[in-house]
């Protein structure tokens, strides 16, 4: 059973265009699934699907086998948003167990909760301060605190690491890699790429409020980008292989010819044997996360 | 449940938020408290010159004071009388003896027959003459017993008299000096029977009644426009709300949890206003009027109901637009400009000057108006609760 499932998720706002079309995703238990896109994408609506902010127009979702609209599966979810606003007319430690009723948690069990992610997230000493004296990183640590507080069995995080210094990134980080290795699942949207290749199983990527590519960080990049090692070029011959779009790299003892994109590599290699070159060998090259999600959302395919 | 007392409480401690209104609330309650305080001062002033007259009459002094000077005239006349009884029956003794000695004289001096000069004069016999002596002697004897009694009465009466006046005049002295007795005049109860005190007592009390009215009315339609219209607006508007149900809460839960909150907020005030109303009133002597009992409870049906309406309108339009329509949708001058009034509720049974300065409800009345107040309330929250279910809570 997916933890995660959507099946043609639709979103229109009013009259203008579909934020999110038809949009088909499955995220499997225990596993870091990211979400990529740019600006308007619906990588945000997709999430408000999932947790019943918005209705989509067509389509459904599901999580753990359930659909969004129960309120009962929230209590599986732990949810940071984006932006994150919490009453301010609450301390923090106060707000935190605020939420943690909201959960459920036994009472008993309630403050020790909070101040384990109190201490997680290196809030202790501002925990009796209003939250309205909090400062920006500070809030979005609590906002994470709030989400961690029941050790929920899946993490949507909507752009979690955007406000914060490098410090406190890191420590997200480790802490999002603690939870992968404890089982939970992870549905995170960013624009920090290397931070989802570092964490992330499989991504999607969003253009336009559809589905471009999706797969394993694998799956996105290998095969695509190839270098052709060979001997010795002629003149003419290299010429001839950056007119068919590749990129030759001439070293002491040999010679690359790079394919950067997998159209090109049938093109070098008819060029190659027009001017009689043997391919010494060849070498997979796999892109990186942002050479993939520049090329897809660009042109809709990888390098 | 528990999630739906956990929103109330959350509503409740949300009532922080709304300093600005608050600040605006408390400015409007001082303002009037003042313009209360200073026409109470000034109905004091008047009052207390009007009731000099009865301080002069009317306190215990003064009423100690004219019995005294009665009980001292009824001893003087008792005195008086004593000395005419005495000398008057001095006088009948001496005229009794002086009648005897002259009777038995001429006895003496004119021998023979006896006339009794009465309405059948005749002879007497000479048994007859003989007696005359001694009936005149019992006459003076009685007329000197007469006398004596009358003496002793009098005298008994002006000592009676004499030990009442030393009475008052202790008790006179026990009253202290005359300086307490300013403070009897501000105690006057409202039932004194002097027409310009009782008029400005009962001004007094429309002073309170006023107060009250406009805390209720004013006062508590600001309050619960703030809570409602912006109660789940301003949480959708900041996002607040998206922390609170990504947690197993349902949209009912959370819309009902914040209407519960603002009616104990709400149910607060109404008791807190009507405890501060009753209390001056009470401190003043003003007579407050009967409709204190219920008009709390009134007020804040009719408060809910507002704050019903505010809500409703709050998951339509902007929150202050929100609290604006359901302002005037409560005022009846603007009943007649649209056909939407057929279906808010009216406010005619809850308005708190009416039901101060008018006419007295009735148990079936008053029951009346609190389940048409709850027939309201249960069908805006449930159009509210149709309306945020398919709300985009983004």
């Amino acid at each position: 059973m997916p933890a995660v499932e959507t099946r043609r998720l639709s979103k229109r706002y009013g009259s203008s265009a579909e934020a999110l079309r038809d949009l088909d995703l499955e995220v499997h238990e225990g596993e870091a699934f990211g979400l990529l896109g740019p600006n308007g994408a619906g990588k945000t609506t997709t999430i408000h699907c999932l947790l019943d902010f918005i209705r989509p127009t067509r389509g459904c979702a599901a999580i753990f086998g359930r659909p969004v609209t129960d309120p009962a599966v929230r209590a599986r979810i732990g949810y940071l948003p984006e932006s994150v606003a919490l009453h301010d007319y609450y301390r923090g430690g106060a707000l935190l167990e605020f939420y943690a009723g909201l959960l459920g948690l036994p009472s008993a069990s309630r403050q020790r909760r909070v101040a384990e992610v109190l201490e997680l997230l290196d809030l202790q000493e501002v925990a009796g301060e209003r939250v309205s004296h909090y400062s920006k990183g500070m809030r979005q640590r609590l906002g994470f605190a709030q989400a961690l507080l029941h050790d929920p069995d899946l993490l949507i995080l909507d752009e979690p690491t955007s406000s914060l210094d490098p410090l406190a990134r890191r420590q997200f980080s480790d802490i999002l890699r603690d939870c992968k290795r404890r089982g939970k699942t992870i549905l995170i949207s960013s624009h920090i790429l290397s931070e989802l290749e570092r964490l992330c199983d499989r991504v999607a990527i969003l253009k336009d409020g559809a589905l471009v590519r999706s797969g394993t960080l694998q799956e996105l990049s290998v095969n695509r980008a190839v270098k052709l090692h060979v001997a010795q070029l002629p003149a003419s011959a290299i010429e001839a292989l950056v007119a068919a779009g590749a990129e030759v790299t001439i070293g002491s003892g040999s010679t690359a010819v790079h394919c950067t994109d997998e159209r090109v590599r049938p093109r070098a290699e008819e060029v190659l044997a027009r001017y009689g070159v043997a391919v010494e060998r060849v070498e997979a090259e796999r892109s990186s996360l942002e050479d993939v999600f520049l090329a897809s959302v660009n042109g809709g395919d990888a390098a | 449940m528990s999630a739906l007392l956990l929103i109330a409480g959350d509503t409740v401690r949300s009532v922080r938020r709304h300093r600005t209104l608050l600040a605006v609330l408390l400015l409007f309650l001082g303002t009037a408290g003042a313009l209360t305080a200073v026409a109470r001062d000034e109905a004091r002033g008047i009052q207390h010159r009007a009731l000099q007259r009865h301080v002069r009459e009317d306190t215990p002094r003064t009423v100690l004071a004219r019995r005294l000077a009665a009980k001292q005239a009824e001893l003087r006349q008792t005195v008086e009388q004593a000395r005419k009884v005495r000398s008057t029956s001095r006088g009948d003794r001496r005229k009794a003896r002086d009648f005897r000695e002259r009777m038995l004289a001429d006895m003496t001096r004119t021998p023979g027959p006896i006339l009794y000069g009465g309405k059948d004069p005749r002879v007497l016999s000479p048994d007859e003459v003989r007696a005359i002596p001694r009936e005149l002697q019992e006459m003076e004897r009685s007329v000197a017993e007469h006398s004596r009694r009358a003496r002793d009465i009098s005298f008994q009466t002006a000592r009676r008299e004499a030990t009442e006046v030393q009475t008052l005049e202790a008790e006179l002295v026990a009253l202290g000096p005359e300086d307490a007795q300013e403070d009897h005049a501000e105690h006057i109860t409202p039932e004194d029977p002097d027409a310009e005190a009782a008029r400005l007592m009962a001004q007094r009390g429309t002073i309170y009644a006023g107060f009250f009215n406009f805390a209720m009315s004013f006062g508590g339609a600001i309050l619960a426009l703030g809570l409602f219209c912006t109660g789940i607006a301003s949480e959708v508007g900041s996002g607040t709300i998206r922390a609170t149900l990504s947690k197993p809460v349902s949209r009912t839960q959370f819309l009902l949890g914040k209407c519960l909150g603002a009616a104990l907020v709400l149910l607060a005030y109404s008791g807190l206003t009507a405890t501060v109303a009753t209390t001056f009133g009470t401190m003043q002597h003003a007579p407050l009027s009967p409709a204190l009992a219920y008009e709390p409870w009134l007020g804040f049906c009719s408060n809910l109901m507002l704050g019903g309406v505010g809500l409703l309108f709050s998951l339509f339009v902007r929150p202050a637009v929100a609290g604006v329509l359901a302002w005037f949708t409560s005022a009846s001058c603007f009943r007649w400009f649209t056909p939407l009034y057929a279906i808010l509720p009216s406010y005619d049974s809850f308005q708190a000057s009416s039901l101060l300065f008018g006419q007295r409800l009735s148990a079936s009345d008053l029951l009346l108006s609190s389940l048409y107040a709850a027939d309201v309330i249960v069908i805006l929250v449930a159009v509210a609760l149709y309306r945020f279910e398919r709300m985009e809570l983004v």
